[in-house]
C-alpha cells in the first residue's frame, strides 16, 4: 500500500482547519476538517479490498518482428461479488502497456487488447501483469502482481532491399530455390518418426523406442550447400546487436528471394555458432535467439573455418563499429577460401569511411565494404587513389 | 528574438468530467460565501455568472498559449487588488475587512477560472474551493450550511475519484470488450455508497471524539449595526417593545411568545404565559454560560424591582467600552468572550456573561447600572452584532465553603439593598428558611441547603395558574403549590437566604441555550429566558446560583468532546421531531437493548465462544464455496445458455450432449458468428466440467468466462 501526496494534503487541510476553527470559534471548520480526515481514512482503507478477487490473463503471439505491431490481449475477470473500481492495469510485455478500467462489475470479464510493437529483438517473456487502484479517493494505491505466463519470440525487423550486386543467384548450385526443408543426412534436426525399413540404425531414437514399444527414429535436414554466409558481430550494446541482426536477416531475406542459400554464423562467448536451414523463416528465429558476447570482432571472424565456409561463394562480415586492423587481418585471412569479401559497416555517413586506413587496407586486399546507412545498404566504397600514383 | 511563456504547452487535461466536476465545486464555493450575506450584491452576481464561464473558456482554449489571455486575467487581477486595498484603507476596524476580503479572494477565483489548462490547475481550484467552503462556514450561523457542505463534499470526493486516473499520456491506447452478466445492476451503487458510508462514519466518530479547545488567538472582535437602528426613548432605562399590553385587570404584563416580562423595568411574579422556540440570538463563545441581563433587589410580595436607577455611561476606548467595576470579583477567574448574533429584536439591555469587562458595540451612549446591567441607546434589531469581553468565576464549592463566616453583614447602603424582605413576609418563611438552613456552618452550607431543598421540593410548572390577589407570591409558592415558574424558584431562594442574612439578588437574562455542534454557536430561543441568583459572597464577590436547573459549570481548559454537544443536539432534534408517545416507546426499547447489552457483558466468556463459532463457520463456507464454483458458475452459464436457444426455438433436450448441441447452434444460421464462438465455448465448458477428469476441468476464471459468454449470448439473442 503506498500513500500518495494527496494524503498528506488532506491531513493538513484539516488540521489547518482545526487550527482555525480554534480561533475562529467556527464551527463549521470542524466539520469540515473532519471530513477531510474521513476521506483521508476512507481512502486509505477501502484499497486494501479494490483488487480482490480479481483474475488476470494474458494473450501474445507467439511470434512477432520488431517494430511491427501486435496485439496483446489482457483479460480480467471479477470473481469477487463487489464492483472494483479504478483498476490500472500494467504490464511489460512487448514494450508494455498500461490501461486505465474505471470499474468492473462482479462477474465481468474485460479484455484489454492493444497493439504494440516490440521494441528490442529476442525472446520477450513477461511473468507478471500488475494491478493497482487507488479507489475511491486517490489517497492510497494498492499494487499487487498476478502471475501470467506470456512469452513471444520477436525476429529481428527485415528492411527490403535490392538485390546487393554481391548476391549472385547463378552461382547457386540449386537447380530452383527451395524453401520447406528436405529430409536427408545433415546436422540440423527435424523431428521424430516411425521408423522405415532403410533408415539407418544410427537414427534410432532408443528412449522414444524404449517409452512407446515400437521403434522410432529421429528426421534430420539434409545439408543444403548455401553460397552466402554471413557472419555477425555480437556486439554487447542491445541496439548495436539488434541492427547487426537486422542487416543479417535483410540480406537474409534479399539472398533467400534470389534462391541463393545462406548460413549465418557468429560467435558466442561458448565459441562459434552457425546455422543453415532451408527455411528462411528458421534462420530469422535464429537470429532472434542470437545473444550478445564479449567476443571481439577480429576473434569472431578468425573462428571462421573451413567447415563453415564449405560450398560458400560470399562470405558477408556485419561489424558493429569501424573495422580495425585486426579485424582487417582476420577478413583478408578468408580471401584464399571464398570468391567474395564483403564488409557491412553501419555508419550514420559513409564519407566517415572514406579515406579511413582500415577501410583502405580492407579494399586494397579486394574486399568490398558497403556503408549501411538508417535503413538501406549504401553503394560500395571506393578506393582512395592518389593522384599521381 | 521571441518571448513565449514556458511550460504552456505542457499536457493539457481533457476530461470534460473533472472540468465540470470542478467548476460546479468552485461555483457551490461560491455560493457559500455570497450566502452569508457579506458581499455586494453586485460582486456576487458577478462572480456566479462568471466563474463557470471561464471554465467553459479554459476548456476550450486548453491547448493553447493563451499569452493574450494570462496577459490579460494578471492585469484584471492588479484591478481587484487595487480596489481591495482602497476598501480596506478606509475601515475603522479588522473585522470590516471582511466584504473586502471575502470580494478579492471571489475575484481571483473567478479569474483563475479563466486559465485552467492542466490538471494541476484544476486541483488549484479544488483547493481554492475548499477555501470558499471554509470561509463560508467560519461566517455561517445556521444549520442549514450543512446542505452546501455536502453538496461540496459529493463534487469533491467526484474529483477525487476522475483525478485518481492516470493522466491520459501515461496510458496506451486499448479496445476494451466486457463480458457482463445480466445479475448485480446495483453492484456499482452498493459500492459508491459503502465508500461514502465509510467515510462519512469515520468522519462522525472523529468528530465525536475531537476536543473543542478554547481559542487562544480572537484578537478582533465583530460588532455590526443592521441597517434602520431605532432609538431608545429612555435614558439609562428598559424598553420592551414585545412585551403586550397590561391583563384585564391593568395590572399584570403578562408574557407574550417574544416578549418576556422579565425584561422591563418590573419583574412581576403573576405573569403568566410562554414563549415561543424562535432563536434569539446566537453566541459565539468558548463555553456555556448564563447570558445575564437586568438585575432586581428590592421584593414587596409580588413584583421585584431596582431600589436604584443611577447610571453610568460606559467610557469609550480604541479597543471598546470599558466595564467598571463595582464590588466585583477578587477571587480567580477564566476569561470568556462572547460575540452575539441578533436573530429577533430584543429591548435596550445587552446580555452578557458574568462580569462583563469590555463590550463592543456599533453604537455609543451604553450605560450601567451600579450591578454592571448594561443598557443600549437602541433596540437590539435582527442583523445586529456587538462582543464582550467577560471574566468568569473558577471558585469552587470547596473553596467558598473555606471562607470565613461572613453574617451577620454590616449594615451600610450597599448590602441593606440585598437584604430588603418585604414587611408582610409571613413568619413561616422565615421558620422555614431556619429549619432548612438548620445544620449549616457557613453561608455556602446556607446557600447549598436551600438550592437543594428547591430542588428536591418544589417542580418548574409552566401551567400554574396565577396566585390570589394580595398573597405574597413566594409564601404561595413556598407553602401553597410548590410549583411555579424559574422566577418563582429563583424568588423564593433569594427571600429564604435574605432571612438568614445573606445577600442575594434576582438576575434575569436567558439561559445558556443549546450548543449547535456544527456551528459552534449557542442557539438561544425565547423559551430559554430565565432568572436566577446571585449571592454575594464578601471578600469574593457575586456568584451565581439557578435552582431551577442548575449552573452550568465552567468547563475545563481543554474543553468537551464535540460528540457531547452532537449527542445533546440530536436528542433535542429527536424531542422536536419524535411525538412523545414514539419516544417512550423507543426510549423503553433502548432501554430493554442496554439491559441485555448488560447482562451480555457479564457473560462475556459465553459471548466470545459464540463470535469464535460463528467465524469459523463463516471461514469454512467460504472455502466451501470458493472450491465449489466453476461446477456452480457453469451450471448457471449452462442454464443462460438453455434459455437464450429456448428463445430461438430450441427448447431445452435432455437427451442431447453438449457436444450436439454445439451442432444445433453451428446449424442455426441467426447464431453464426460472435453467438456461435460463446456457445461453443460455454458447451464446451460444461463437458469438461461434467466428464473430465479433475485435473482437466475448467478453473474458476474459465468459469467465469463461460458464464460471461453465456449472457453475451443471451444478449445478441434479445438484440437480434
Amino acid at each position: 500500500m503506498r500513500v500518495r501526496r494527496r494524503a498528506i494534503g488532506l491531513l493538513l487541510g484539516a488540521g489547518v482547519l482545526y487550527l482555525i476553527g480554534t480561533n475562529a470559534q467556527a464551527g463549521w471548520l470542524f466539520v469540515l476538517a473532519v471530513l477531510l480526515l474521513g476521506t483521508a481514512a476512507a481512502g486509505t482503507i477501502l484499497p486494501l479490498t479494490t483488487l480482490r478477487r480479481l483474475d488476470v490473463e494474458l494473450s501474445a503471439p507467439a511470434e512477432t518482428r520488431q517494430g511491427e505491431p501486435t496485439a496483446v490481449e489482457v483479460r480480467i475477470a471479477n470473481r469477487g461479488r463487489a464492483t472494483r473500481w479504478g483498476v490500472v492495469a500494467h504490464d511489460e510485455h512487448l514494450g508494455g502497456a498500461t490501461t486505465w478500467l474505471g470499474s468492473i462489475r462482479p462477474g465481468e470479464v474485460v479484455t484489454l487488447t492493444s497493439v504494440r510493437g516490440a521494441p528490442r529483438r529476442g525472446e520477450a517473456h513477461t511473468g507478471w501483469v500488475e494491478l493497482r487502484s487507488s479507489a475511491p479517493f486517490g489517497v492510497a494505491e494498492r499494487r499487487r502482481r498476478h502471475p501470467v505466463e506470456g512469452t513471444t519470440l520477436v525476429l529481428p525487423r527485415s528492411v527490403p532491399l535490392a538485390e546487393p550486386s554481391f548476391i549472385e543467384s547463378s552461382m547457386s548450385r540449386e537447380p530452383s530455390a527451395r524453401t520447406e526443408p528436405r529430409r536427408g543426412p545433415g546436422p540440423e534436426y527435424l523431428g521424430v518418426r516411425e521408423y522405415r525399413p532403410g533408415d539407418p540404425v544410427r537414427q534410432v531414437h532408443w528412449r522414444l523406442t524404449a517409452r512407446h514399444g515400437e521403434l522410432v527414429v529421429r528426421d534430420l535436414e539434409e545439408e543444403r550447400m548455401p553460397r552466402l554466409a554471413i557472419w555477425l558481430d555480437t556486439p554487447s550494446g542491445g541496439i548495436a546487436l539488434d541492427r547487426c541482426c537486422t542487416i543479417a536477416a535483410s540480406l537474409l531475406d534479399a539472398a533467400t528471394a534470389t534462391g541463393a542459400g545462406v548460413r549465418l554464423a557468429a560467435a558466442t562467448d561458448a565459441g562459434p555458432i552457425s546455422a543453415s536451414r532451408a527455411r528462411a523463416i528458421d534462420l530469422h528465429r535464429w537470429l532472434a535467439r542470437l545473444g550478445p558476447s564479449r567476443v571481439d570482432a577480429a576473434t569472431g571472424i578468425g573462428w571462421l573455418d573451413g567447415e563453415s565456409l564449405r560450398g560458400v561463394g560470399t562470405l558477408v562480415a556485419i561489424t558493429s563499429v569501424m573495422p580495425t586492423e585486426g579485424v582487417v587481418e582476420a577478413v583478408t585471412e578468408h580471401i584464399p577460401w571464398v570468391s567474395r569479401l564483403v564488409v557491412v559497416v553501419p555508419v550514420d555517413d559513409a564519407m566517415a569511411l572514406v579515406g579511413d586506413p582500415s577501410i583502405e587496407a580492407l579494399l586494397l586486399g579486394g574486399v568490398d565494404v558497403v556503408p549501411w546507412i538508417g535503413d538501406d545498404l549504401a553503394p560500395p566504397i571506393r578506393r582512395t587513389v592518389a593522384i599521381g600514383t | 528574438m521571441r518571448f513565449g511563456l514556458s511550460g504552456a504547452r505542457a499536457r493539457s487535461e481533457n476530461s470534460t468530467a473533472m472540468r465540470v466536476v470542478c467548476a460546479v465545486a468552485v461555483e457551490i464555493g461560491l455560493l457559500a460565501v455570497v450566502a452569508q450575506g457579506v458581499l455586494d450584491d453586485r460582486v456576487a452576481v458577478l462572480a456566479l455568472v462568471f466563474a463557470p464561464l471561464g471554465y467553459v473558456v479554459s476548456s476550450r482554449r486548453r491547448g493553447r498559449r493563451n499569452t493574450l489571455l494570462k496577459v490579460v486575467l494578471a492585469f484584471a487581477l492588479l484591478v481587484a487588488t487595487a480596489r481591495f486595498l482602497r476598501a480596506v484603507g478606509t475601515i475603522a476596524t479588522p473585522d470590516e475587512a471582511r466584504a473586502p476580503l471575502a470580494a478579492l479572494f471571489l475575484w481571483v477565483q473567478v479569474l483563475h477560472a479563466f486559465d485552467v489548462p492542466r490538471r494541476r490547475d484544476l486541483a488549484f481550484s479544488m483547493v481554492s474551493s475548499t477555501t470558499l467552503i471554509a470561509v463560508g462556514g467560519a461566517l455561517a450561523l445556521h444549520t442549514s450550511y450543512l446542505l452546501l457542505l455536502l453538496a461540496w463534499a459529493g463534487t469533491a470526493g467526484t474529483w477525487l475519484w476522475l483525478s485518481a486516473r492516470p493522466l491520459e499520456g501515461d496510458l496506451t491506447a486499448v479496445t476494451v470488450a466486457r463480458a457482463r452478466p445480466r445479475a448485480r445492476r446495483l453492484s456499482p451503487a452498493r459500492s459508491v455508497a459503502a465508500a461514502v458510508a465509510m467515510a462519512l462514519v469515520v468522519a462522525v466518530a472523529i468528530f465525536s471524539v475531537l476536543p473543542r479547545i478554547p481559542a487562544t488567538m480572537v484578537r478582533s472582535l465583530p460588532f455590526r449595526m443592521p441597517p434602520g437602528a431605532q432609538p431608545v426613548g429612555v435614558d439609562g432605562g428598559v424598553s420592551n417593545p414585545a412585551l403586550p399590553p397590561p391583563s384585564a385587570d391593568g395590572n399584570v404584563v403578562d408574557f407574550s411568545s417574544n416578549g418576556y416580562p422579565g425584561f422591563s423595568e418590573v419583574m412581576d411574579l403573576r405573569a403568566r404565559g410562554a414563549l415561543s422556540d424562535d432563536i434569539v440570538f446566537r453566541v459565539r463563545a468558548a463555553f456555556a454560560s448564563l447570558w445575564r441581563a437586568e438585575v432586581f433587589d428590592t421584593y414587596d410580595g409580588s413584583l421585584w424591582t431596582r431600589s436604584t436607577h443611577r447610571s453610568l455611561t460606559l467610557p469609550a476606548s480604541d479597543d471598546g467600552y470599558d466595564v467598571p467595576l463595582t464590588h466585583g470579583l477578587t477571587t480567580e477567574t477564566r476569561p470568556l468572550i462572547q460575540t452575539f448574533f441578533i436573530e429577533h429584536a430584543q429591548p435596550n439591555v445587552l446580555f452578557t456573561a458574568a462580569w462583563p469587562q469590555t463590550v463592543y458595540f456599533p453604537s455609543g451612549g451604553l450605560r450601567t447600572d451600579p450591578d454592571l446591567s448594561i443598557r443600549a441607546p437602541i433596540y437590539l434589531d435582527a442583523g445586529l452584532v456587538y462582543s464582550v469581553e467577560s471574566t468568569v468565576p473558577t471558585i469552587t464549592g470547596a473553596q467558598l465553603g473555606q471562607l470565613p463566616r461572613m453574617r451577620p453583614l454590616p449594615h451600610n447602603g450597599y448590602y441593606d439593598r440585598f437584604l430588603q424582605l418585604p414587611r408582610e413576609l409571613p413568619a413561616r418563611d422565615l421558620a422555614l428558611a431556619d429549619q432548612i438552613t438548620a445544620g449549616a456552618h457557613d453561608e455556602y452550607d446556607a446557600v447549598m441547603a436551600v438550592q437543594s431543598w428547591l430542588q428536591t421540593n418544589t417542580r418548574y410548572d409552566l401551567t400554574v395558574p396565577r396566585e390570589p390577589a394580595g398573597v405574597d407570591a413566594v409564601d404561595h409558592f413556598l407553602f401553597d403549590t410548590r410549583r411555579g415558574f424559574c422566577e418563582h424558584i429563583a424568588s423564593a431562594m433569594a427571600v429564604l437566604l435574605r432571612t438568614q442574612g445573606i445577600a442575594t439578588r434576582i438576575v434575569t437574562g436567558y439561559g445558556p441555550g443549546e450548543r449547535n455542534p456544527f456551528t459552534g454557536y449557542y442557539e438561544v430561543r425565547y423559551s430559554d429566558a430565565h432568572a436566577w441568583v446571585e449571592v454575594l459572597y464578601p471578600g469574593v464577590g457575586w456568584i451565581a446560583y439557578d435552582p431551577t436547573f442548575g449552573v452550568p459549570a465552567v468547563p475545563d481548559a481543554w474543553g468537551s468532546p464535540m460528540g457531547a454537544d452532537l449527542a445533546a443536539w440530536a436528542a433535542t432534534q429527536i424531542d422536536r421531531i419524535v411525538p412523545e408517545g414514539m419516544r417512550l416507546a423507543g426510549g423503553s426499547a433502548v432501554r430493554g437493548a442496554l439491559a441485555v447489552v448488560v447482562a451480555a457483558a457479564h457473560a462475556w466468556p459465553l459471548g466470545v465462544l459464540a463470535v469464535a463459532m460463528g467465524l469459523a463457520w463463516a471461514m469454512v463456507r467460504r472455502r466451501r464455496l470458493r472450491r465449489d464454483p466453476p461446477i456452480d458458475t457453469i451450471d448457471a452459464a449452462h442454464r443462460e445458455l438453455l434459455a437464450a436457444l429456448a428463445a430461438l426455438g430450441h427448447p431445452p433436450d435432455a437427451s442431447k450432449t453438449p457436444a450436439e448441441m454445439v451442432e444445433t447452434v453451428r446449424s442455426d444460421p441467426r447464431l453464426r458468428g460472435e453467438a456461435s464462438g460463446h456457445a461453443t465455448v460455454v458447451l464446451g465448458s460444461v463437458e469438461r466440467a461434467r466428464f473430465a477428469r479433475p485435473v482437466d476441468r475448467p478453473s474458476e476464471a474459465e468459469a467465469t468466462r463461460a458464464l460471461a459468454s453465456a449472457t453475451r449470448v443471451r444478449e445478441l439473442v434479445r438484440h437480434r
